[in-house]
């Protein structure tokens, strides 16, 4: 009985042993490899999705674009989240002026530097696989048009993501289909600009070329589905304002194609019908993070510097102690600054709208922190204009959810019309596409050709700075380093992340201080 | 592994049976060996007797008696030795001839108040006296752990174990602490040792457990020792024994039910600013402005009495209850021994408002002898518990920015209890009324767990036996965190609720089997193990999250809005084949030699690198059996060194594309070649025995952990973000020594003291990335891992308090003007003299040469850690004491640095300065300085804790009397004081504190406060029953 039990035991033992020899080999069930992500035509359609879903995120994202917002006195935050008031104030102990880059890795803030071009070039690697498959292995998705309308997209992408290092970095790398990733050689930011503006062309004509219309969730969750018409556009405009971005100082400015802005702006999104290149938030995948911040009452405020401008009256800069009264603004995107009803005013120390309210800002009492602080500029005028919390709760902060736009109609209207005053152009022209948001939104007195050219560049950046908030950093970063308005040794660009140069073993370097950017390449 | 078909199977298995017959069955000439064993003149039942050579044997009784009969067969005449070994006596022996008939031999033992004869089986090849170790091995007995048992048994490692580090991650009740054995081994990942309990390689928390159950605690430190457990144990180990009634005497049946029953309260209140900057109204009130803000006096300084105060900590925190209830049952009896136990236990914590934490525990274990070869060990553990979680909820936050007048009490405009919207601006919104978030928002954790354990042992010859075991556990675990639709947020702002739920389904299991041999020779015996082991976990968790609700008050996924739930999953299967031999040589008993090899294949590993080799070589010399040294009982040198590895995380080596939103992206680059992180200790150290009641262990660790698991960057240019690879070197020395003496053991008076203490340094000599910045969080980031650098030292800002920082600040260009332009303010620091007792006076940032004001601000690495434990007894009273003391190193104190954003500090209040040299608000809001590190938050943490007091009093048998109908036999009552007494200079609630997390995943949290549940103190009564 005992030996019975004895061998059947170490049977069981000797068996569980043997049992237990499974394999080493285990998939990951949790994320995709390679091989299966992208393995059949809808995962690569899905990948050109996906990339402009990176491009949006990363265009909008509060790590690169609150600083930069910040720095250009449009926006303003107290709170170091993103490391937005690193970047962007005065220390209270008054020891400088602005901050370098902190381009190491061992730096807190690097992770600034990071965001455009960690997030740019994820979404040019996923355009590029995209373009490699289907101009190199020749693949087909579903069919023609389909597989025509990917490959509009993906080139599109890799105009986008070209344009936003050539915008904001001295240097990078040109990477398309053809590019070997094992001779990865930097190319500097004019060139960057140009291969942008090229692959922008490209997409413009396939588009032009072929009839198709992208799925609504390539902008997302139940936003656009665009046509091929309106791809071609929306290539033009980014082109035009690549262009028109690009210079880091006024000598560089003068140098800008602007004949060449006017041509694309005019073959734009403000041409003929118009419309905004506008995607949908979802409060994950799709977060257009800079309106998560700053079109919410109680995070980000309108500096100081564009309340005055738009009510120089009430709203004087930099903010008093006690903080600046409600307003009375001609802007009617201000208007009397009234916003919400009483639960809002309770919980935002609003007031009540009334039949002045702005459709663009909104008033508030209360400061964020104590306004003793530190030199934040920060303002009682919030920007609104995107604020569809009502939609989703009505006393909620906005989340996230619902339109935001990256590029408007009225953006275009601007770069046009900037393109016409650089040129000389026609003013009666550039004051009718100022006047398209300046008196139809704002309610503002006509911008005329007779305004000349300093009278309408004026007006011109008036309009900058109110209506393209929101809109990414848009122009009022890139056009305040232009104009002179960034604080002394304010970076104007952004040198290769640390850790970039840290794969190759390359120096660090960065841009700030005594030298804010790179010479003008050839 | 080679596939061994059925038929090769049955014919080994026969065969060995045959031999198993062959070697029980003799013939019928027997001796009969029987005896008494006592100490003092009294029986010592559980005594051990047996002779090795023959492995036969028995236990005593409860009246010291013993007998067991060998069958002599072709032993006739031969020379045995008969040996008697009992726990916490030193073991005697006899040399007996074996003849037919019966031997009676009596032996008197004596205590070994030094534990000297203690054995241990972890890190060796079979169990092996202390004195015989040839490294360091930590024990803790239930000796040490009864008089006051900490809700999970690593917590009876502080203060005990020198050279482990046991840290408060959490204070929250039911929440376990983490350790660290030495110098770290992991630049970026956990420091937790491998854990192993009753055979069982666990991977699932400690928490579970209940300290009552466990018999012993053996604790080795590093791969000079823990070679033998491969890949996964370059943290060391620690293996936990729980009762099994094997110690217990032939016959005899013991019946444990012990309370304890008590408070706990909060020992440390840390005040906040009690004063403030605004203007008053002639009625008290707040003078506000047009925009309805508070007015701020022109001085900004906080000096103005709030309209009223509260006692807003006495308002959140509170006693709380703590409770056990243990009731155990242990028999020893022929050939079966068994442990039955029951655990409920309760502890409120003192955080108002929340049960806290409970759990019940049932465990019980089995050794049954079914033949003299052949025995099986069987156990099993079932055990429940239950929190309600303060802590994810964000109330040590937000409780930190409150002003003093407001009172948390205070009803809501509708009636419901505790106001919601307390904000006042100029304050954020991270101010929070706590008692509002933990009336209306649970956190709840409800986690099942379950463990079986089954040994087969079988001794088919005398030398040999083999074993085979199988070890099962699983943990079920919920959490739900709940806000309901309505729930207001400090500002008024109403919510429409959310709800979060995780599922985690954790099974692991370990199946070994092991052939050891013990062979003694004229001159020596050797000890050989083979073993493999095959380790299969997995882990699964499901989570759902809804954040819009559309029925107040439903705590269910039904409430919310479908559209806005989402779902995600992850499975996770690991497995490891591990194969090892070990010998030990032990020559004339004082050279003890050891050698180990062991191949470990873990799916863990790259494909391309799927088994990772280990060794071990150590030696011990018994000095003292050669040489008699003046005063010296025992002399031991001893000497090790072996490997060990850290297993990579379980996605690391794979190629990783997330779905977001549909679509594919990029993020990790696989690896192929991703190998363990290999570990290299070398152990030198001595044992000295001395004056009879003296005992002395020092040991030295240098342990080298290079191919450390990183993330490493690579070209954003290939659309990747990180790739797993192997890069960098951690090196760490640590001293320990360990102290125990006898003070007095005469008549019935005993008092034995424990000193342990260690120090440890530890650098990064490698490492093949860019130097980064890393922790506590992606906000704050201070410790600087580079080559060259200590581990554990932290960066930051300084603020200029000495000439020469003065000096280069100038030179930088940072500061204008000359020295002449600058003085020396009441607090310490440099300050503009224009700027002097003004509104514009600053403290003035610190700048290098080159215009970097980032340096080296604090080392969280103590100096040393210094523990003294004691046991007092006399008669029927016995008194433990446990102190600890961390001394140096420094602690960040983020949890202070936070509010300075919103002056909440006690540092803003100016009220008790004279006038001159109040400041504004202004000067104290740059420390906060953007949440960055700088030295203002840096502090000493060094402390000496009671961490134990336990005075126990063991009732005469005539007091018990009035019981006995119950079955009663004996009766003990005490007191029990946990964390009585702290003495420190550290600001925070507590100086034992790292950030959640701390060692167990994130080390860059190691000593930061960090808005943890604090710790508190508990005072119980304790009752113990038995028979």
């Amino acid at each position: 009985m005992h030996m019975t039990t004895f061998v059947r035991g170490l049977g069981l033992v000797a068996a569980l042993a043997v049992t237990g020899c499974k394999s080493l080999d285990i998939t990951n069930p949790n994320q995709p490899d390679a091989d299966r992500a992208l393995s059949d035509p809808a995962a690569i359609e899905a990948v050109a999705g996906g990339s402009v879903r990176i491009w949006f995120n990363t265009y909008e994202g509060l790590l690169a674009v609150g600083p930069l917002v910040t720095q250009a006195q449009t926006y303003s935050m107290s709170w170091n989240n993103f490391n937005v008031n690193f970047y962007a104030s005065i220390d209270a102990d008054g020891t400088r002026n602005s901050r370098s880059w902190q381009n190491s890795p061992a730096a807190a803030a690097r992770a600034s530097i990071e965001h455009f071009w960690d997030g740019y070039y994820s979404s040019l690697s996923l355009s590029t696989n995209v373009l490699k498959a289907i101009r190199l292995n020749g693949l087909v998705i579903n069919n023609a048009t389909d597989t025509k309308r990917t490959e509009a997209v993906a080139l599109l992408m890799q105009g986008a993501a070209l344009s936003g290092i050539a915008l904001n970095y001295d240097k990078g790398y040109i990477i398309d289909e053809n590019t070997d990733l094992g001779a990865l050689a930097y190319s500097n930011r004019k060139e960057m600009r140009d291969a942008a503006v090229a692959k922008f062309a490209d997409a413009a004509t396939l588009a032009n070329a072929n009839v198709f219309t992208i799925p609504a969730t390539w902008s997302g969750p139940g936003s656009v589905a665009y046509t091929n018409v309106q791809i071609a556009k929306i290539a033009n405009t980014m082109a035009a304002h690549t262009l028109a971005s690009w210079p880091r100082n006024a000598a560089e400015n003068a140098l800008v194609p602007w004949a060449q802005v006017v041509t694309l702006a005019s073959n734009g999104i403000s041409s003929g019908t118009r419309f905004d290149y506008v995607f949908t938030g979802d409060g994950s995948a799709w977060y257009p993070e800079i309106l998560a911040w700053f079109n919410a009452i109680d995070t980000g405020r309108l500096h100081t510097r564009v309340a005055n401008m738009m009510d120089p009256g009430t709203q004087t800069t930099p903010w008093p102690l006690a903080g600046n009264p409600k307003p009375n603004s001609p802007d009617r995107r201000l208007g009397d600054g009234s916003f919400g009803n009483a639960a809002t005013a309770a919980s935002f120390a609003t007031y009540a709208k009334t039949a002045n309210a702005g459709t663009d800002f909104a008033w508030s009492a209360s400061a964020i922190f104590n306004m003793a602080r530190g030199s934040y500029h920060q303002s009682n005028i919030a920007h609104i204009r995107y604020d569809v919390s009502g939609t989703q709760d009505p006393n909620g902060a906005y989340g996230g959810f619902g339109p935001a736009v990256a590029f408007s109609a009225g953006q275009n209207d601007l770069l046009w019309a900037e393109g016409i005053i650089e040129t000389t152009g026609n003013l009666a022209l550039a004051a009718t596409l100022i006047n398209n948001t300046r008196v139809t939104r704002g309610g503002l007195s006509a911008a005329v050709a007779g305004d000349g050219v300093a009278g309408l560049r004026t007006k011109l950046r008036y309009e900058q700075e109110i209506e393209l908030l929101g809109l990414g950093a848009a122009s009022y970063y890139h056009r305040r380093r232009v104009t002179g308005g960034l604080l002394v040794g304010t970076p104007r660009e952004m040198p290769v992340p640390a850790k970039e140069l840290g794969v190759f073993g390359q120096a660090l370097y960065t841009w700030g201080g005594a030298t804010p950017n790179s010479a003008t390449p050839p | 592994m080679a596939r061994v078909s059925t038929r090769v199977l049955k014919t080994s298995l026969r065969a060995l049976t045959a031999v198993a017959l062959f070697a029980t069955v003799g013939f019928a000439q027997n001796v009969v060996f029987a005896g008494r064993v006592t100490s003092a003149g009294q029986p010592l039942g559980g005594a051990s007797i047996g002779i090795a050579e023959l492995g036969v044997g028995a236990t005593s009784g409860v009246d010291g008696r013993y007998t067991f009969t060998v069958v002599i067969a072709q032993n006739a005449g031969r020379g045995v030795t008969l040996r008697v070994r009992a726990i916490g006596y030193t073991p005697k022996q006899a040399p007996v001839t074996l003849t037919a008939g019966r031997i009676d031999k009596d032996f008197e033992l004596s205590k070994d108040v030094l534990n000297l004869e203690q054995v241990v089986v972890t890190g060796v090849g079979d169990a092996t006296s202390q004195k015989k170790t040839a490294f360091s091995v930590g024990v803790v007995d239930a000796s040490q752990i009864k008089e006051a048992p900490s809700s999970s048994p690593v917590g009876m490692l502080a203060g005990r174990v020198a050279g482990a580090s046991v840290v408060t991650v959490s204070g929250q009740p039911g929440a376990a602490p983490a350790i660290r054995l030495r110098s770290s081994t992991s630049l970026t990942g956990s420091a937790d040792p491998l854990i192993i309990v009753d055979g069982t390689i666990t991977r699932l928390t400690l928490a579970d457990i209940n300290t009552e159950d466990v018999e012993r605690m053996e604790v080795i430190k590093g791969a000079a020792a823990s070679s033998l457990y491969g890949s996964d144990a370059a943290n060391g180990v620690v293996q936990i024994f729980t009762k099994r009634g094997a110690q217990l005497a032939e016959g005899q049946t013991n019946f444990t039910f012990r309370n304890e029953y008590g408070q706990s309260w909060l020992p440390n209140k840390v005040p906040g600013n009690q004063s403030h900057e605004f203007q008053l109204l002639p009625d008290g009130g707040y003078r506000l402005n047009a925009n309805g803000q508070r007015v701020q006096e022109t001085d900004l300084i906080a000096d103005n009495p709030y309209p009223a105060y509260f006692d807003q900590l006495g308002q959140v925190f509170r006693p709380g209850n703590y409770m056990t209830n243990y009731a155990s049952v242990g028999q020893r009896r022929g050939n079966t021994n068994f442990n039955v136990s029951f655990h409920n236990s309760r502890e409120t914590g003192v955080l108002g408002l929340l049960d806290g934490f409970t759990r019940q525990n049932f465990r019980v274990n089995l050794d049954q002898a079914l033949t003299d070869q052949l025995t099986f060990s069987a156990g099993a553990f079932y055990g429940r518990s239950a929190s309600d979680e303060g802590e994810n909820s964000g109330i040590f936050f937000g409780l930190r920015f409150l002003e003093p007048d407001v009172d948390l009490q205070r009803p809501n405009p509708d009636g419901s209890p505790f106001i919601a919207k307390i904000n006042r601006p100029p304050l954020s919104g991270n101010v929070v009324n706590p008692l509002y978030g933990l009336s209306n928002s649970p956190n709840r954790r409800d986690r099942d767990r379950f463990n079986g354990t089954f040994k087969l042992t079988y001794k088919p010859l005398t030398w040999l036996t083999a074993e085979g075991n199988v070890n099962y556990e699983q943990s079920a675990d919920m959490y739900k965190s709940f806000t309901p639709r309505g729930f207001q947020s400090s500002n008024g702002n109403v919510s429409t609720g959310g709800l979060f739920q995780a599922a985690t389904s954790a099974r692991t299991s370990n199946i070994g089997a092991t052939l050891t041999s013990v062979r003694n020779f004229e001159w020596f015996t050797n000890t050989t193990k083979i073993a493999y082991v095959f380790e299969d976990q997995s882990n699964n968790r499901l989570t759902a999250s809804a954040q819009q609700l559309t029925l107040p008050r439903i705590p269910e996924f039904a409430a919310a809005d479908i559209a806005g739930i989402r779902a995600g999953s992850q499975t996770i299967t690991i497995r490891n084949q591990n194969v090892f031999a070990i010998t030990t040589f032990d020559i004339k008993d004082r050279y003890i030699i050891d050698g180990l090899i062991r191949q470990d294949a873990s799916s863990l590993f790259g494909s391309e690198e799927r088994t990772a080799l280990y060794n071990r070589v150590s030696a011990a010399y018994r000095v003292s059996e050669d040489l008699t040294l003046p005063g010296v009982d025992e002399f031991k040198l001893r000497a090790s060194y072996g490997t060990a590895g850290l297993r990579p995380g379980f996605d690391a080596q794979y190629e990783i594309y997330s779905l977001v939103g549909g679509s594919p992206t990029p993020v990790t680059l696989g690896n192929r070649n991703l190998k363990p992180a290999f570990s290299k200790e070398t152990e030198i150290g001595f044992n000295v025995n001395f004056l009879t009641n003296f005992t002395f262990e020092y040991s030295y660790s240098d342990k080298v952990t290079s191919d450390q698991i990183l993330s490493a960057p690579v070209s954003a240019a290939t659309g990747y973000q990180n790739q797993w690879i192997n890069a960098g070197t951690l090196a760490g020395q640590t001293h320990e020594i360990a102290f125990g003496a006898v003070l007095v053991s005469k008549g019935d008076m005993f008092w034995r003291l424990n000193v342990t203490a260690d120090r440890t340094r530890q650098q990064i000599t490698e490492l093949n990335v860019a130097p980064f910045l890393a922790g506590p969080d992606g906000t704050t980031q201070m410790f600087r891992v580079a080559a060259g650098e200590p581990f554990g030292v932290m960066y930051g800002e300084s603020w200029i308090k000495t000439p020469a920082q003065l000096a280069a600040t100038l030179r930088s260009g940072r500061l204008t003007g000359t020295a002449a332009d600058y003085q020396v303010n009441e607090e310490g620091f440099y300050v503009r003299t224009s700027a002097w007792r003004t509104l514009a006076e600053r403290p003035l940032k610190a700048y290098d040469t080159l215009g970097s004001s980032i340096s080296q601000i604090g080392d969280v690495n103590p100096d040393m850690n210094l523990n003294f434990s004691s046991t007092f007894q006399w008669r029927g009273l016995s008194v433990n004491a446990l102190v600890t003391s961390v001394v140096g190193g420094d602690i960040y104190n983020l949890t202070r640095q936070w509010p300075f954003n919103e002056q909440r500090d006690p540092a803003f209040d100016q009220s008790a300065k004279p006038a001159l040299e109040r400041k504004p608000v202004t000067y104290y809001q740059t420390f906060y300085n953007n949440i960055d590190a700088n030295t203002y938050f840096v502090e000493n943490g060094t402390y000496v804790r009671l961490r134990e007091l336990a005075v126990n009093y063991q009732l005469p048998k005539a007091w018990v009397q009035p019981i006995s109908f119950l079955g009663f036999e004996s009766a003990r009552m005490g007191v029990v004081g946990r964390n009585l007494w702290t003495s420190t200079k550290y600001k925070g609630y507590d100086p034992d504190v790292t950030g959640t997390s701390g060692l167990q995943g994130n080390p860059f949290t190691y000593r930061v406060d960090y808005f943890t549940y604090p710790q508190f103190r508990t005072f119980t009564f304790m009752l113990e029953l038995g028979f």
